[in-house]
Formats: structure tokens, C-alpha cells, sequence
């Protein structure tokens, strides 16, 4: 059984603030059913939290990572528990820190390093493509980089062309790097758990509009693997497979479908890489149809990659050729109207799922 | 560098020919020698075996079409870098000059539209516009339907043929099957169903002539009209006819084919007669050059056999060399070949004497055409139960008539019934081919 359906979202209920300061940090607001409420971002950092806690090598490092708690506070009381040495503030230099992680992971240190957004990587590129990714290859095996690199990815509200790229087909090209991006709190958190544990670089792409998402998840421990997607939720005549914020889009469109009579079945891969293109393969030889709904672009996006990979696996069983709802290939405009027609949001959805189903 | 394939003479009269198939696709390397596509020339499908190598750029021909000697069949290229879109243009020119009528670009469509333009009175007002309709149907594509509703169709029973697809372009899709399959419209093999009668039955249409079609002539039927009404232009035919008493002729090849193995015809026979009388009558062994004739010292006789629309002339080489056994293989062989359209040139081009024998339809006499550039051609017809005089007594008798045609350029009546003599003489003492 899917997460989300044992552990729904309550994207409208608010943490009750009064128990301490549950907005932000590790803790959990328990409840009766041995449960805990958890937003994304706590879910986030409850996992650092517990595994720096179990690995004291782990260490995180960025800007206002520490003195700010973040600047999505998703490393909110870290520095207070863990301390400067092992919660370091950096200056404005993505290359730089970068750098420095591959170097430290080099040592057999597991850092975590925060991009304040994924937009911010890019004057890190070379270090992610050509070191973190390649040095494990290039010393045949001597330096393993087991480095988590993490922040928001995707539009934000309104932050216009240059703060709105979504970079998971970007990363996703290289060999080397495992990427992921999470849905919900309960996903989040078993997969920066598996990232924390595991020796190759991984690119763990957040969403800024996800971090407020609260959901009743396990206080037990778990955790996810990756290259395993989850249904989010099943149905019989269109698989839509959706990413991180889009899963959300997904789940949306497919209440409007539902009232016209068609069943979605939404499939959220959760890994980018590895793609468990096993699972939408399954679903798309049960519903025969196939969406895919992504924030990247339309050219060389991930719908792109998994439409192949379907067309090769399983076209003998599609009954429609593979619908694909990504940003629209222009930078992202300022205005909110325009913003909501650039983004793959539900409307798009319901319309490409029509049509995959003749409607 | 690029290389133009030109489409060759594979036989010396081999003006135009049908590119049968081609045995390479654009981006495939192709060595010297490699056979690169078969052609149907004037008389048979030979072989295109290519003399440079390279890699096949752009076929300019397609498979199925008329083309002319020298057309540009295809381009290759020996380095990535050639500007193949200027040597197709270059090529199409060229194609174009050399096609029929200077400009046409492409001589089948031309010839339909001819036929088209000047049309038989139409008996009928529907039938006159049945042409024009008809041309979208044939270009109608087929059938769409989704991968998976073409999946399912056979598991549930589904003749797709008979399913109106609900998709986008008429699309058959996974619910227009189901819906076919829940209705029991469409079952596969149902008798009497829309499934077994998916084509309409074409309309035979009625011409004011009474005449049935109008049918292309294939490149056989040209040639062969081309080249016999030259011959019987051009070359001053005369006849000389004999008949000939076959009951020994009978007899032996009955003998003879008692023996394990032996299936001796009376064709046999009488190419064997022929070769050992040629021998006998060099005049006749002969071909015409314009200036001067060439006489040969082979009898290499060719024999007419009937293909599906038209014939063929295979050669049985050195005929005078051969016993009865080994020509009688020798033809078997040469026909399947000729029938089957797997004559090599050689195997039928040349020769210097023709025999066609339609002795199998019990014919009584008829005359042939003679075979340019060759001197005489013999006409068998078949062996009947005549009454024959046999020491001053009429007696039951075997008889057969031959017919000589000979070209008077080169030979004279004398020669020719001195041949037909020995031949008689052979053929009455047939003892003799056995030796």
C-alpha cells in the first residue's frame, strides 16, 4: 500500500503552534495513534537530524545553513545540537563549498551541502558533472563520494525566469549521480535517510511550495530505496506519472477526471535515477494510456526519457501515443497569470489525460 | 566522390527495363561486384552486380518502375562529405531527358495519362466518373489503429476490417474493439458477417466497344513486337516445306525411351537432326551482318519456349557435340529457367539457327518469323495419321511437316531445300542420331 494513501497529505491543516515551535526542526507533533504530523521540511530535518545523530561523520554545510537555521529552515536547531564544526555557514560560493564537499567526502566525511535553490547550482556545475559524479570512476574506485546535495528545486511563487528552473533531466544526464525528488513528508524523509547511507552523489531536489505539506508519518524508523516508485493513487484508465510538486497537480486533475468518469491511476517515481520504469510500465499495461507531468522542459525533459523507455517496453500495450505535460518551453514570466499557464498545472493535465483517452 | 548507378543494357536490344527489386536500401555499403538490385530487361530478370562500390546515397528508381538504359538508377558516395543533394538534382535532369518524350519526367504515369485522354465513349453517366472517384480509394491509407487495440482485437475475435475507429483519423482504439467485440459486429471469419465480405465487390464497368481493358504492354511483349515486325520488314522470307514420314521417327523414340532415365521428346530429336544437318549445310548455320554474313562451325540452336506472356529463345550450344540424352536434359533445364524468368543472358543470347516446334498442339503446318540476326528458323508442326504411299501402296502412315523460312540475303532456295532434304533424309532413318 501506497504512503500517501496509509498516510494522506493535509495540506490544509495547520501544526498546532502551540506545542513548542512545530513550524520548523526535528520534532514531530505527535499524535494519539502513535503517529507523528510532520511537515516536509521537518520531515527533512528530522531525518539529518537523526542520522547525524547515528553517523557523526555527517556535516552539513551552506549558506545560513546554521546562524539562520536555513533559509527554508530545513536545518532549523541543527547548529544548536550539532554544533559549528558539524553545521557550517559559508560564504556565496557554490563552486567553492562544492569543492569542498567532493574534497571532504574524499576523506571519508559524508557531507551535505545546501544549495538555497537548485538555481544556485549551476556555478557548481563543474564541480557536480565533472568531480562529485566522475571521481569514484576516475580513481577506479578509491575515493567513493558519498555526498547529498540538497535544496529547493522548481518555480517558487513568482521568482521570474532566472529562480524557476527545474534541473532534475539536467542532472539526471549525467552518469554518475543519483537523483531524487521527493513528494511528500513521508517519501522525503525515508530517502534522504537511504541518500545519508549510501556512497555516491546524489542530487535530493526539494520544492519550496512542498515544504509546508504536512502528513501523518511512522515515528519508527524506515527507510526508502531508491529506483522504487509508489502509486499515489490507483486507477484503470490513464497512468499519469508525476514528480515532486507535480504529483500534487496529479492528484488534483485526477479528482477532475474522476468526476467525468476517468480513473487515474498517478505514479510518482520518486528517484529520477535510477527511473523504477518497472512500476510504470506495470501501470501503463493495466490503463494502456500514459501521462507524463513534469516542471521541466518539454525537450529533452523526463517525459521524453520515459515515453521512450515505454514506447520500448510496452508498445504492444498502448492504446494512445504517450502525452507528456511539462513547463512550456519559455523562461518563466513574472505575472501570476502568466506563471500559472507556463507551469504544468491541472487544467494542462485534465486536457492531455482527454485526449490520451479520446475524450 | 559520388558515382552514378546507371541503369544498364543487360542485353544487347535492352533499351529500357523494369528495376524488378532493389537488394539495397540508402546508407548500405556496397562493394565491386556486389548485386545491388534485379532488373527486367527485354528478356529476363537479370542481375545488377555493380563495377564501383560505395555507399548507396539516394535511389532515384524506385522497385517497380520503367526505366530507361542510362537512367541514374541510384547515387553513391565513397566519403561522408559529398554534396549529394546537387548530384540528385543533376540525376533527375538527366533521368528526365532520357525519359520518353525528352521532358517526361516519368514515363509510366505519361503513358496512363494518354490512355486516359482519349477515352471510349462513356455508354453510361456513372460509370464515366468512376475513374476520377476511384483514384482517392487507392490512395486511402490503411488501416490505423493503437498498439494495444490491435493486441486485443485477435484475443477477443475482432476483425479490425470491419471496426470504425473513433480516434483521431479515424484511429481504431482499445474501446471501439470492446465495443466490437460486446456488439458481435465484427467476429473474425464469421461467415456472411461484415468480417467476410470487407471489400466491395468492384463493378464490372460495360464499354460502348465491347472491349474488356486496355493493358500496358510489358517490356517483353515490346521488344518482341519491336524486333519480329523489323524481321518481317526488313528480311526477304522465303518458305520451303517438306513432310516428313515420322513412324520410324515414332518407333525409335519409344525404343529409346524404355531405357531407365530416357525421356527422350520428339523436340530431341529433331534439334539433334537439325544440328547434324547444319553441319551438313553451313549456308544455313549462319548469321546476317549487314556487309557481310558469318558462318559458324557450332550448331548452337535455339529454341523457342513459351513464358507467361510471350517467349524465349534459350540456346542449346554445340548441339552437334550432343547425344540425344544430353540435349533433351539440356532443354528441360533451359525452359524451367525460361519460365521461372532465371535465364542468364548468355544462356539465350546468340545462336545460328531456330527451331519453334508446335508439334504439342497437333498444329498441321505453319510458318515462323526468322530470328534476327540468324538466316533460317524451322517450323515443326505436329505428327499426324496420314495415309502414305509405300511401295506404290497406300498404307497407314506417320507424317509430319516442317517448314523452313530463310532469309534470302544469305541464302538461296537451292541451299535451303538441300537442308531440308538431309534433315527429311535424318529424320525418316532416325537410326542415324543415334550415332
Amino acid at each position: 500500500m501506497s504512503a500517501l494513501m496509509a498516510h494522506p497529505l493535509k495540506a490544509s491543516r495547520k501544526l498546532d503552534t502551540k506545542q513548542g515551535d512545530p513550524l520548523n526542526g526535528h520534532k514531530g507533533v505527535l499524535l494519539s495513534d502513535g503517529n507523528q504530523l510532520l511537515s516536509m521540511r521537518m520531515a527533512l530535518c528530522q531525518a539529518l537530524y537523526e542520522e547525524m545523530k547515528r553517523d557523526p561523520t555527517i556535516f552539513v554545510m551552506g549558506e545560513e545553513v546554521a546562524q539562520y537555521n536555513g533559509a527554508y529552515k530545513v536545518t532549523k536547531g541543527l547548529l544548536d545540537e550539532f554544533g559549528a564544526e558539524r553545521v557550517i555557514d559559508t560564504p556565496i560560493t557554490e563552486s567553492g563549498f562544492a569543492g569542498l564537499a567532493v574534497g571532504a567526502a574524499m576523506t571519508g566525511l559524508r557531507p551535505v551541502i545546501e544549495f538555497m535553490s537548485w538555481n544556485f547550482s549551476f556555478p557548481a556545475f563543474d564541480q557536480i558533472i565533472s568531480n562529485a559524479s566522475k571521481m569514484c570512476y576516475m580513481t577506479g574506485g578509491m575515493f567513493p563520494i558519498p555526498l547529498v546535495m540538497r535544496g529547493p528545486n522548481g518555480a517558487g511563487p513568482r521568482v521570474s525566469s532566472q529562480h524557476s528552473h527545474a534541473v532534475e533531466a539536467l542532472y539526471s544526464h549525467f552518469p554518475g549521480l543519483i537523483v531524487v525528488s521527493p513528494s511528500t513528508p513521508y517519501d522525503a524523509k525515508g530517502l534522504m535517510k537511504t541518500a545519508l547511507r549510501q556512497n555516491n552523489p546524489v542530487c535530493f531536489l526539494e520544492n519550496e511550495m512542498l515544504y509546508n505539506y504536512e502528513q501523518d508519518i511512522p515515528t519508527s524508523e524506515y527507510l526508502i530505496p531508491f529506483g522504487k516508485g509508489d502509486i499515489k493513487r490507483e486507477g484503470t484508465d490513464c497512468t499519469i506519472v508525476a514528480i515532486s510538486r507535480s504529483v500534487h497537480w496529479a492528484l488534483e486533475a485526477a479528482d477532475e477526471l474522476a468526476k467525468e468518469g476517468i480513473s487515474c491511476e498517478v505514479v510518482d517515481p520518486r528517484t529520477i535515477k535510477p527511473l523504477d520504469i518497472e512500476l510504470i510500465a506495470n501501470s501503463v499495461r493495466k490503463t494502456n494510456r500514459c501521462v507524463v507531468v513534469e516542471e521541466c522542459y518539454k525537450t529533452g525533459g523526463i517525459g521524453a526519457e520515459i515515453a521512450t523507455q515505454l514506447m520500448e517496453l510496452v508498445f504492444d500495450d498502448l492504446d494512445a501515443p504517450v502525452g507528456r505535460v511539462t513547463t512550456t518551453e519559455n523562461p518563466m514570466p513574472y505575472a501570476a497569470n502568466l506563471e500559472h499557464e507556463t507551469l504544468p498545472k491541472p487544467h494542462r493535465i485534465v486536457a492531455a489525460v482527454k485526449k490520451a483517452c479520446y475524450r | 566522390m559520388i558515382i552514378e548507378q546507371l541503369v544498364p543494357a543487360k542485353s544487347p536490344t535492352m533499351t529500357e527495363g523494369t528495376i524488378v527489386s532493389w537488394r539495397v536500401k540508402p546508407g548500405d555499403k556496397v562493394k565491386s561486384g556486389d548485386v545491388i538490385a534485379e532488373i527486367q530487361s527485354d528478356k529476363a530478370v537479370v542481375e545488377w552486380e555493380v563495377l564501383d562500390g560505395g555507399t548507396v546515397a539516394e535511389i532515384l528508381i524506385p522497385a517497380g518502375t520503367m526505366a530507361q538504359v542510362n537512367q541514374v538508377a541510384a547515387i553513391f558516395t565513397t566519403k561522408g562529405d559529398e554534396d549529394v543533394k546537387a548530384a540528385v538534382a543533376k540525376a533527375k535532369e538527366t533521368n528526365a531527358k532520357l525519359a520518353p518524350g525528352g521532358a517526361a519526367p516519368a514515363p509510366a504515369p505519361a503513358a496512363v495519362a494518354a490512355v486516359a485522354a482519349t477515352p471510349v465513349p462513356a455508354p453510361v453517366a456513372a460509370p464515366a466518373a468512376a475513374p476520377a472517384a476511384s483514384a482517392p480509394a487507392a490512395l486511402a491509407k490503411g488501416v490505423r489503429v493503437s498498439p494495444v487495440a490491435a493486441k486485443i482485437a485477435s484475443s477477443l475475435g475482432v476483425d479490425l476490417r470491419a471496426v470504425k475507429g473513433t480516434g483521431p483519423d479515424g484511429r481504431i482504439v482499445r474501446r471501439d474493439v470492446e465495443a466490437a467485440a460486446k456488439a458481435g459486429t465484427a467476429k473474425l471469419g464469421a461467415p456472411g458477417g461484415a468480417a467476410a465480405k470487407p471489400e466491395k465487390p468492384k463493378l464490372k464497368v460495360l464499354r460502348a466497344d465491347g472491349a474488356n481493358s486496355d493493358v500496358a504492354m510489358t517490356p517483353m511483349r515490346q521488344i518482341i513486337g519491336k524486333r519480329l515486325l523489323e524481321a518481317k520488314t526488313t528480311i526477304p522470307h522465303f518458305y520451303v516445306s517438306e513432310s516428313v514420314d515420322a513412324g520410324a521417327l515414332v518407333a525409335l523414340r519409344e525404343q529409346v525411351n524404355l531405357l531407365d532415365g530416357f525421356k527422350v521428346t520428339v523436340n530431341d530429336l529433331i534439334v539433334r537432326a537439325s544440328a547434324l544437318a547444319l553441319r551438313a549445310h553451313p549456308k544455313l548455320n549462319a548469321t546476317f551482318q549487314n556487309n557481310s554474313i558469318r558462318y559458324y562451325d557450332s550448331a548452337d540452336i535455339s529454341v523457342a519456349v513459351a513464358i507467361p506472356d510471350g517467349l524465349i529463345t534459350p540456346i542449346v550450344t554445340k548441339a552437334h557435340t550432343k547425344n540425344l540424352k544430353q540435349i533433351g536434359d539440356e532443354v528441360r533445364a533451359l525452359a524451367k529457367k525460361a519460365v521461372d524468368g532465371k535465364l542468364q543472358p548468355a544462356e539465350f543470347q546468340g545462336g545460328s539457327f531456330t527451331i519453334s516446334n508446335l508439334g504439342m498442339f497437333g498444329i498441321a503446318e505453319f510458318v515462323a518469323i526468322i530470328n534476327p540476326p540468324q538466316v533460317a528458323i524451322l517450323a515443326v508442326a505436329g505428327i499426324k495419321d496420314e495415309p502414305v504411299v509405300k511401295n506404290g501402296a497406300v498404307v497407314p502412315g506417320k507424317v509430319m511437316r516442317l517448314t523452313l523460312s530463310a532469309d534470302h540475303r544469305a541464302v538461296d532456295g537451292a541451299d535451303a531445300a538441300a537442308f531440308m532434304k538431309t534433315l527429311r533424309e535424318l529424320l525418316e532413318a532416325p537410326a542415324t542420331l543415334l550415332v
